[in-house]
C-alpha cells in the first residue's frame, strides 16, 4: 500500500494532494500539462522534496515532514519509467537494465538479458539505446525500471511518445505488466483515454489539486465539473440555469441558444452531453420527437476516425457530435453546413463550471 | 540575385578567417626546411624545452581535471546566491594579461608573497622550479576547462541524473557513472583547450618561474629567446610546437568522436 | 615621433625581418655593429655609456661577489645573447675558474631582458642579480648596487644607427645627433648614464 500526502510550493505551482494505492492497484493521474502530475510522481520517487506531507510504501516511511524523515531516491526502490525513457546512451541495452544491479559482473548480465526476454526484448540487449525504436526503448526502459523489484511503480507518460500502432500494442502488454506486478503503481497522463485503459482508477488534477476522483466510467457518467467533462472528452456548454415552468431547469447558453436539462440546478453551470448522444437533422425538419433539446448549428469540420465520424460544431460554443459514415453521407455534411443538433434533456448533465 | 547574397558572404567570412588564421601557420612551415627542423631537434636545448613543455602542461591538465571537475558538477548543479560571482571569479584569469597572471602569482606565492612563510615552512619552493611552471600553467588555463566542464554538465538532460537515483545511485555513482560518461566529448574538448593553452604559456611562467634550460625553460620561452639570435632555429622549434598541438588537437576530436568508452563498471 | 622599446636582440631581429624604423638605439656595439656589416642601418655611432653593476634587495647580505659562491644563493642573470647577459659573461669570464663555475651553479633563471632581473630583484625572489647601474638608480630605493672592480668592469657603450631606408632620414639623424649632445644627452645624464666616449 503507498500512501502520499504533500504539499509543495514553488514559485510556478501549488502543489496539494493525498491518495492511496493498493499493491497490484493502478492509480492515473490524468489532467492537462503543468497541472502538477509529473511533480506528484517525483515527490513519491524522492526526487522533489515537498515542502510538508507523508509518503509511506508498505512499511517503510519515506517522508513523514513533521518528524522530520526523508529517505533520499535511492533508498527508495521505486521503478520510474521517465516520459522519454531517459536510457542512458553511454551503455548498451542490457548495461542500462543492470544498472542498478548490485551482482557479480556476470550474474548481472544474465539476470538483465531474462528481464528483457521478459520483455520481448531479448535481441535487444547488445544495441545501444539510440539505435532502437521507440516501442523498442520504452521496453528497455520498462524492463530497468522493474529489474531491482521495485516497492512501487512509477510511470511518466508510459505511452504518449509511440506513434498509434504501437501504442495499442504497446497499452495492452502494460496493463497485462501492471496486473502482474503487484505492487502499487501511479500513473501519469494528459491523455484521458490512456488513464481510462491503464488505471484501475482515476484521478483528475487540476492546478495541483485533485478536481475528482473515481473510475474512469464513474468520471464520463457524472463528471464534477466542466474540466473533467472536459478532460473526459465530453461535450461542454456553458450558460445559466434557471428554473422553468415544465419542471425543467432550463439554460440559456453563453454566446446565444437554449437548452433544458432534467437535473436541478441554478445560475452558473456547465451542461454535459456526450458526443454519441448528439444526432443531427436537416434545418427545417418537423422536429416532433421526444428530444427536447434542439440547438441550430453550423458545421466546422468533418473528421473520419474508423467506424465512426467526429463532427465539430459551433453553436457558437463548440460541440461535438459522433455519426455514423453513412449518416455523414446522407446529411450532406460539410464545413459551413447549417443542421440542428438534438438530445434529450435527460442526457444533459449539469456540472460546476 | 540577392537570394544567393547570404551564402555568399557567409562563404566570403570563412574563406577571410581560414586565410588568417592558417597563413602565419602555413608560413613557419615554408621558412623552415626540413634540414633545419631536424636540427633544430637535434639541439639539447629544443629537447629540453619540448620535453619540459610536455611534462608542465601534462602535470597541470591532470591537476585542473582532477581539481576542476567536481567543481565544475558543483556548479553546475546547484543554484545559489553568488553563483554568478563565484562562475567570474572562475574565469578571471581568461582576461588577465599572463604577464599580470605572474605578477600575481608572484605576489601570492613568491617568497615575498601573502603565502610565501607559509610556503617556506612546508619546504616548498616554487620559484625558479618546475613546479612553478606547472602552478603558472594551472592558473592560466583552468578557467578554459573549467568553463566547458560546467556547460557540459548543465547540458546533461536532468532525466538521466534522476533515472540514475532512482535505480539506486547516490549522487557520487550519479556523477562518476552517468554525469561524466554523457559530458564526455565536451569535458575532453575543455580538456584539449585547456592543454593547448597551457603549452603556449610564455608570460605568467616567465615573470613567476623563470628561465633556465631543462627546469623553467618551456618551449615559447626557448623559442623567443632563440628568435633575436638564431631566427631558424626558433622556426624550426615553433613549426615543432605547431605541429605537436595540432597533433594534440586533432587526436582529441577523433577520441571525442567514439565517445566515453563503455567501461562496464 | 614614435618609439618602440624591447630588448636590444628583439629590436635587431625585426630589423632584419624587414622592418624600417628611423632611429635604432641598442644596449651594446655589437648588436648596431652587426646590423652595419649587413648594410641594414649606416654607421652607428656611440651615445652613451653604462656600469654593470651586481643589485640585490635593499637590506641583502650579499656585499661582494664572492658572497655568491655559497650553494644557498639564487642569482638571476641575462639570457647570453641579450646585451645584458653577454656583459654578464665577458665579467664572470673574467674570474677564475673555480669562483665562475660556483656562481654559475647558482644561476636560477636567465631572463630575456633586463625588466625581468629587476623584477625577480624587487619581488624578493633572487638574492642578487647583474643589471646596468641606471636600474638600480631608477628602482626606487627598492635595490642596492655593489660596484664591480675595475677590472671586471665590460665596456657598455650604447650605439645608435640611422636605418638604411628610413622615410625621414634627415629627421632620424637629428634624432641621433639629440642623443650625443643637446638636451638628448642631458637627460641621458641625468637618468645615471655616462658620456659617450
Amino acid at each position: 500500500m503507498l500512501t502520499f500526502e504533500a504539499s509543495v510550493r514553488r514559485e510556478q505551482f501549488e502543489l496539494e494532494l493525498a491518495f492511496e494505492v493498493g499493491p497490484g492497484e493502478c492509480l492515473a493521474l490524468a489532467g492537462p500539462s503543468g497541472a502538477g502530475k509529473t511533480t506528484t510522481l517525483a515527490a513519491v520517487a524522492g526526487l522533489v522534496r515537498p515542502d510538508r506531507g507523508r509518503v509511506a510504501c508498505g512499511d517503510e516511511l519515506w517522508l513523514d515532514s513533521e518528524r522530520g524523515i526523508w529517505v533520499p531516491p535511492e533508498r527508495r526502490r521505486c521503478g520510474y519509467v521517465f516520459q522519454d525513457y531517459a536510457l542512458f546512451g553511454h551503455l548498451l541495452a542490457w548495461q542500462n537494465v543492470a544498472y542498478g544491479l548490485r551482482l557479480p559482473r556476470a550474474e548481472r548480465r544474465r539476470r538483465a538479458c531474462e528481464l528483457l526476454e521478459r520483455f520481448d526484448a531479448g535481441a535487444l540487449a547488445e544495441r545501444r539505446p539510440h539505435t532502437l525504436s521507440g516501442g523498442e526503448r520504452q521496453r528497455v526502459a520498462l524492463a530497468r525500471a522493474l529489474a531491482r523489484d521495485p516497492r512501487a511503480f512509477l510511470l511518466d507518460e508510459p505511452l504518449s511518445a509511440l506513434d498509434a500502432r504501437t501504442r495499442a500494442h504497446a497499452g495492452r502488454e502494460l496493463v497485462r505488466l501492471l496486473g502482474e506486478a503487484g505492487v502499487p503503481a501511479v500513473l501519469v497522463t494528459h491523455d484521458f483515454e490512456q488513464a481510462a485503459l491503464l488505471g484501475d482508477r482515476v484521478a483528475v488534477i487540476d492546478g495541483g489539486r485533485v478536481v475528482q476522483q473515481a473510475s474512469a466510467a464513474d468520471l464520463v457518467a457524472a463528471p464534477a465539473s466542466a474540466f473533467v467533462a472536459d478532460l473526459t472528452g465530453s461535450v461542454v456548454l456553458m450558460g445559466r440555469a434557471r428554473r422553468d415552468d415544465r419542471g425543467l431547469t432550463a439554460i440559456d447558453l453563453d454566446g446565444g441558444g437554449r437548452i433544458v436539462s432534467s437535473e436541478v440546478g441554478e445560475g452558473s453551470v456547465a451542461a454535459v452531453v456526450h458526443p454519441w448522444e448528439i444526432a443531427l437533422e436537416p434545418t427545417g425538419a418537423p422536429g416532433g420527437g421526444s428530444a427536447r433539446n434542439r440547438l441550430e448549428v453550423r458545421v466546422a469540420s468533418v473528421t473520419p476516425l474508423g467506424n465512426r465520424v467526429r463532427v465539430g460544431l459551433l453553436a457558437p460554443q463548440p460541440l461535438t457530435a459522433e455519426l455514423t459514415p453513412s449518416a455523414v453521407d446522407q446529411l450532406g455534411l460539410a464545413p459551413g453546413a447549417a443542421v440542428v443538433a438534438t438530445w434529450k434533456a435527460t442526457a444533459t448533465r449539469l456540472a460546476d463550471r | 540575385m540577392r537570394r544567393r547574397l547570404f551564402p555568399l558572404a557567409l562563404v566570403a567570412a570563412l574563406t577571410l578567417l581560414l586565410c588568417f588564421l592558417t597563413f602565419p601557420i602555413a608560413a613557419i612551415f615554408v621558412e623552415v626546411g626540413p634540414g633545419s627542423l631536424v636540427d633544430a631537434l637535434g639541439e639539447q636545448s629544443s629537447l629540453d624545452a619540448l620535453l619540459l613543455s610536455l611534462e608542465t602542461s601534462l602535470l597541470a591538465l591532470a591537476l585542473i581535471v582532477l581539481v576542476g571537475t567536481p567543481a565544475a558538477w558543483l556548479l553546475a548543479t546547484r543554484r545559489f546566491r553568488g553563483r554568478d560571482v563565484l562562475l567570474t571569479l572562475v574565469e578571471l584569469p581568461l582576461v588577465l594579461p599572463p604577464a599580470v597572471a605572474g605578477i600575481g602569482l608572484l605576489a601570492a606565492f613568491g617568497p615575498q608573497g601573502v603565502f610565501g612563510g607559509a610556503l617556506d615552512e612546508a619546504g616548498v619552493e616554487l620559484v625558479f622550479e618546475t613546479a612553478g611552471v606547472v602552478v603558472a600553467l594551472t592558473f592560466v588555463a583552468s578557467p578554459f576547462y573549467v568553463r566547458q566542464a560546467v556547460a557540459a554538465f548543465e547540458s546533461v538532460d536532468p532525466s538521466l541524473l534522476a533515472a540514475s537515483r532512482t535505480l539506486g545511485a547516490g549522487e557520487a555513482r550519479t556523477f562518476a557513472r552517468v554525469a561524466v560518461p554523457t559530458a564526455f566529448p565536451s569535458l575532453v574538448a575543455g580538456g584539449a583547450l585547456a592543454w593547448g593553452r597551457a603549452l603556449g604559456e610564455f608570460g605568467a611562467t616567465l615573470v613567476f618561474a623563470g628561465s633556465l634550460q631543462g627546469i623553467t625553460q618551456t618551449a615559447p620561452l626557448a623559442i623567443f629567446a632563440e628568435f633575436a639570435t638564431d631566427f631558424t632555429g626558433a622556426i624550426a622549434l615553433s613549426a615543432v610546437l605547431v605541429a605537436l598541438s595540432a597533433a594534440i588537437l586533432f587526436g582529441v576530436k577523433l577520441v571525442a568522436r567514439t565517445g566515453a568508452p563503455s567501461v562496464d563498471v | 615621433m614614435r618609439y618602440s622599446f624591447a630588448g636590444s636582440d628583439e629590436l635587431a631581429a625585426q630589423i632584419r625581418q624587414g622592418t624600417r624604423p628611423g632611429v635604432y638605439a641598442a644596449a651594446n656595439a655589437k648588436l648596431p655593429d652587426e646590423l652595419f656589416a649587413q648594410k641594414l642601418v649606416e654607421r652607428p655611432v656611440a651615445f652613451a655609456t653604462n656600469e654593470l653593476v651586481l643589485a640585490t634587495p635593499k637590506d641583502s647580505a650579499i656585499r661582494t661577489l664572492a658572497d655568491l659562491e655559497p650553494e644557498d644563493a639564487d642569482l638571476v642573470v641575462g639570457e647570453r645573447d641579450v646585451p645584458i647577459g653577454s656583459y654578464t659573461r665577458d665579467v664572470l669570464d673574467r674570474l677564475p675558474e673555480a669562483q665562475r663555475e660556483r656562481i654559475l651553479a647558482n644561476v636560477r633563471s636567465e631572463e630575456l631582458d633586463v625588466a625581468g632581473i629587476v623584477g625577480k630583484l624587487t619581488q624578493g625572489a633572487a638574492d642578487a642579480g647583474f643589471v646596468y647601474a641606471t636600474d638600480v638608480a631608477g628602482s626606487g630605493g627598492r635595490l642596492r648596487a655593489i660596484a664591480l672592480p675595475r677590472s671586471l668592469q665590460p665596456v657598455v657603450i650604447y650605439k645608435a644607427a640611422v636605418v638604411s631606408g628610413a622615410k625621414n632620414p634627415g629627421d632620424a639623424r637629428q634624432f641621433v645627433d639629440g642623443l650625443r649632445s643637446g638636451r638628448g644627452q642631458d637627460a641621458l645624464r641625468e637618468a645615471g648614464f655616462g658620456p659617450a666616449k
